[in-house]
């Protein structure tokens, strides 16, 4: 679902905008498009990946909540807290996968022959 | 947004086994009781499940509906040292067979088991998921 909305990443959406510009690989983009792409869905962009990050942040931020009450003796949930744990380790890798691929793509870009 | 599908159903089980075993060790620690709060000996807890559907997730899950007493009859010994025992010197005690006590606590364990290994599974699935393409 997140890495299928991923359309024609460019290095500017990536974040690097200032490698960007002083790259040849950038000069290759026909100059229109490229602008007019990264202004439009910029924003989009950089909305999503926050939203991500926020859910993920937001599933660790559980697990350490469970982890607190297990831990002073609030409660005696241990399994609750180690399932919370898990699935704050499953969407942080998956922000990782994301990560890497972005940065493959990227990369890729970059050792492109002119 | 859950990645590891089907937890929560997963955790609910965890929770009802854990309180299953809860009374199990209740009713072993109990086993020699002769007085409880009502001054009669101590009755077998017996818990039933029922499901429970989550609204959030939509997953159906279990909990506990009801800890019941055990009303059978337990056993009735002669025993005219015992300060509980009645004017013939025969003494009610408990309902609790540990025998059967300990078959509901395997019971118990391999349920809750059962349960993690799915968590587990669930989990592994995920992972590999993640590593599809790498």
């Amino acid at each position: 679902m997140i890495v299928g909305s991923f359309p024609n990443l460019t290095p500017a959406e990536i974040g690097l905008p200032v490698l960007e510009k002083s790259t040849p690989a950038a000069d290759l983009a026909p100059s229109g498009k490229s602008a007019s792409s990264s202004a439009g869905s910029g924003a989009g962009f950089s909305n999503f990946i926050e939203r991500a990050i926020g859910e993920v942040d937001s599933k660790l931020q559980a697990a350490e909540g469970e982890k607190t009450k297990v831990l002073t003796g609030e409660s005696n949930n241990l399994h609750q807290a180690v399932i919370a744990m898990q699935e704050a380790n499953v969407a942080f890798s998956l922000m990782v996968e994301v990560r890497n691929k972005l940065v493959e793509g990227y990369q890729e870009l970059m050792r492109m022959q002119v | 947004m859950n990645f590891i599908t089907g937890i929560n159903s997963t955790a609910s089980a965890l929770q009802a086994e854990k309180t299953r075993m809860d009374v199990v060790a209740e009713n072993i620690a109990n086993a020699h009781t002769t007085r409880d709060a009502n001054g009669e000996a101590y009755k077998r807890k017996v818990v039933s499940f029922q499901t429970a559907l989550d609204a959030s997730t939509g997953s159906t899950g279990v909990r506990v509906s009801k800890i019941s007493d055990d009303t059978t009859p337990g056993d009735v010994i002669h025993d005219p040292q015992h300060p509980h025992a009645d004017k013939d010197g025969m003494v009610q005690m408990p309902n609790v067979n540990t025998a059967m006590e300990m078959v509901d606590l395997i019971s118990a364990s391999r349920a809750y088991e059962a349960n993690l290994s799915v968590a587990r599974n669930a989990r592994q699935m995920a992972t590999k998921a993640l590593s599809i393409g790498r």
